[in-house]
């Protein structure tokens, strides 16, 4: 687990040369990507990637096991009795909750990109928040809401049991399975952003099990039998108006604490223990806000303050975290590419490194090749970004600090990394042929009257009906025009579009609630 | 190696129980009945109050204001009262509050009502119904909007002992300004 040029073992490296492939001396402009940033430590190496992602004989598995029966057991019986008693209610809840998880699961593994974690324990997480988590949370927020009660009043309970017990029993349950998660395996939590992708695996099942069970209980409080309508309407309030800032977002900021914790072993016990008490205390905020009845009259202006009280409680923490996953990604993406210094060109060039580093930049380069060559350039660029992650993540494996040293000292260089390397001399030469040498995101840019405008009328169109439709049609003109000049459509469009979606949605949202509630 | 993982998810397991058995443990500790004075007025919520009956005690833990529900029980007997929002007639809100109680397993509403009325001349239907072991009886009222659910079930001796009282207590239904 050495970073260093000696491998594990010990032994000098030999000094068998076969062919090599890429290797040139780092030229002093390669430090001009983003990727300058690697060399701080905030990621461990990754693990092999060949044997079990967890041991069995160790007592966290057992741990996990038995916790995860009972939490199926208790879970199970809540469904059971749901299907039996609202067969049609619960059929929809589940099927909308199922499909509400997909693009949560997406943007996880868009996150999770660079170097993704195994499947079972991504599973395992996803598991702990749907039923560990929610079937413990369900006995003890009962018990502490009565607790609450009889020693204060009912409606003291009413007003702040949600606001203080939610938060307390469910946040510790919570980043109780990111700790299982290290407890099952540490080694495969080597940075920042994989806690973050743990915990928010974790809050996810946590949420989609919830909702479906704040569903069927909507369906009995109608008290109108086996009806859909309160199922929609709950899906509709807590996909949409409250899914975004919700547990996997909290539970997500808890990963984080506990991935720095555990990986920032550079660092002090006392700091690392401090940082990731204080996300934990940072997500016990969120949800306290988000819970407690604070602006819930909505300023008594009607359903615009509503929605801006919804907005006040829920963006702040919101951007926060994205900041925070910001800043994590950058750190990780920079620490896995500068593994990549002193690569040749052929294999990374300098532009495409530099595009690697973000989400957007790696989208910003398939949209320039889509540009120029249409949807198969798009495709082979995404292979070819593909195996250039998997190449750095090979590399750091490999116990070498870059591809220069890896390749100088082939030890002998492994499969998996002259599979790599096949890989992106095969989307090379497919590049090449459809007249696109390098992948990077440069190209004729791409600011443009409409990006500005759009991106003002998305925003505009969270507080004002209507403006953010218009936003998505100026993104629709721009893109359009883009494409016909073939060049990269402003990057701006993208924040006009996914405001303009996230403000239209909101208002479809609030126009159906108030159509369900007879206006 | 696997010391430090033993303690590590002895600690969790220890988190996780107290959490699903130490706080319900606490909270069987605590009695979960107040003593309410007889004829004491009792907010429902949406301006609704009924007047207590003697013996009655309070369950804390299952009245929910946010809900407008208020749960008190008189020996054996459960009652519920609701508050809410309702712009129907009353055979319509009788009926929901009907189904309501037939959703439970086991829980049958006889088919006959009769009309009923508050001390402040709010008229309303009231019904029986029975389960399993038990027996019950609804009303319901309605008055500008706001709609009234009444259900009670106990003992059949309870319920005849404290027919007088319950009935007094169903009477007792005030709205807002009524």
């Amino acid at each position: 687990m050495t970073s260093g040029a000696v491998p594990e073992d010990g032994a000098e490296p030999t000094r068998k040369i076969t062919k090599r492939v890429g290797a040139r001396r780092p030229l002093s402009h390669d430090g001009r990507h983003r990727a300058g940033i690697a060399e701080r430590p905030p990621v461990a190496p990754p693990p092999a990637a060949s044997g079990p992602a967890v041991q069995l004989r160790m007592p966290a598995v057992w741990m996990v096991a038995v916790l995860v029966a009972i939490g199926a057991w208790r879970i199970g019986l809540i469904f059971a009795d749901a299907v039996r008693l609202y067969p049609r209610a619960s059929a929809i809840a589940f099927v909308l909750f199922a499909a509400y998880a997909v693009p949560f699961i997406w943007v996880v593994r868009e996150v999770d990109w660079l170097e993704r974690e195994p499947f079972v324990l991504l599973a395992t997480a996803f598991c702990w928040g749907g039923l560990v988590a929610t079937a413990m949370a369900n006995i003890g927020n009962t018990a502490a809401q009565e607790i609450l009660a009889k020693v204060f009043s009912p409606s003291f309970a009413d007003r702040w049991a949600p606001a203080i017990v939610g938060p307390t029993n469910e946040e510790t349950l919570k980043a109780l399975g990111v700790v299982a998660i290290v407890l099952l395996a540490k080694r495969h939590v080597n940075s920042v952003v994989d806690g973050f992708v743990y915990g928010a695996l974790v809050g996810l099942g946590f949420q989609v099990v919830e909702d479906f069970v704040y569903s069927i209980n909507s369906v009995v409080l109608a008290g109108d039998g086996d009806t859909v309508m309160p199922v929609v309407a709950t899906f509709l309030v807590r996909g949409f108006l409250g899914g975004l800032w919700s547990h996997t977002l909290f539970t997500a900021l808890v990963g984080a604490g506990v991935g720095y914790a555990v990986v920032r072993t550079d660092r002090p016990l006392r700091i690392r223990v401090g940082v990731a008490v204080l996300a934990y205390l940072g997500a016990w905020t969120l949800h306290f806000v988000w819970n407690s009845p604070l602006l819930r009259d909505g300023f008594g202006i009607g359903v615009g303050g509503l929605i801006a009280g919804l907005l006040i409680k829920g963006i702040p923490g919101f951007v926060a975290v994205l900041l925070m996953l910001r800043v994590a990604r950058r750190h990780e993406a920079g620490y896995y590419l500068g593994r990549l210094n002193g690569i040749e060109p052929v294999l990374v060039d300098p532009d495409e490194m530099d595009a690697l580093v973000t989400a957007r930049g790696r989208s910003a380069a398939r949209k320039r090749a889509a540009a120029k060559a249409g949807l198969r350039a798009d495709r082979t660029v995404r292979r070819l970004q593909r195996a250039q992650a998997r190449l750095a993540v090979e590399i750091s494996r490999s116990g070498y600090p870059s591809y220069w040293e890896a390749a100088r000292n082939p030890n002998p260089r492994t499969p998996a990394l002259e599979r790599c390397v096949r890989e992106i001399l095969l989307a090379r030469q497919r590049l090449v042929a459809l007249g696109i040498p390098v992948a990077s995101r440069y190209g004729r840019e791409q600011r443009t009257p409409l990006g500005g405008w759009s991106c003002a009328l998305a925003i505009t169109g969270l507080l004002v009906p209507g403006a953010s439709v218009i936003a998505l049609i100026l993104v629709g003109i721009g893109t359009v025009a883009a494409r016909r000049q073939r060049i990269s459509p402003d990057n701006r469009l993208g924040m006009a579009s996914s405001i303009g979606i996230l403000a239209t949605a909101l208002w479809t949202v609030v126009y159906l609630l108030h159509g369900f509630s007879g206006g | 190696m696997l010391r430090p993982n033993l303690y590590g998810s002895l600690a969790v397991l220890a988190v996780v129980a107290a959490i699903a058995i130490g706080l319900p443990t606490i909270d069987d500790a605590l009695p979960a009945g107040r003593s309410l004075r007889a004829g004491e007025r009792l907010d429902v919520g949406l301006g609704v109050s009924v007047a207590a009956p003697a013996d009655a005690v309070l369950d804390v833990t299952k009245t929910q204001p946010s809900l407008y529900r208020l749960v008190f029980s008189v020996r054996s007997v459960r009652v519920v009262v609701e508050a809410s929002r309702y712009a129907g007639d009353l055979p319509g809100l009788s009926e929901k509050l009907r189904r309501k109680i037939q959703s439970n397993p086991g829980y049958q509403a006889s088919q006959q009502e009769h009309p009923t009325s508050t001390v402040t001349g709010v008229s309303g239907l009231a019904g029986s119904y029975s389960t399993p072991g038990r027996n019950g009886t609804y009303a319901v009222f309605g008055h500008h909007g706001v709609g009234v659910e009444i259900s009670m079930a106990g003992d059949g001796s309870d319920l005849r002992k404290e027919g007088t009282d319950l009935t007094a207590m169903i009477r007792s239904v005030r709205f807002g300004a009524s």
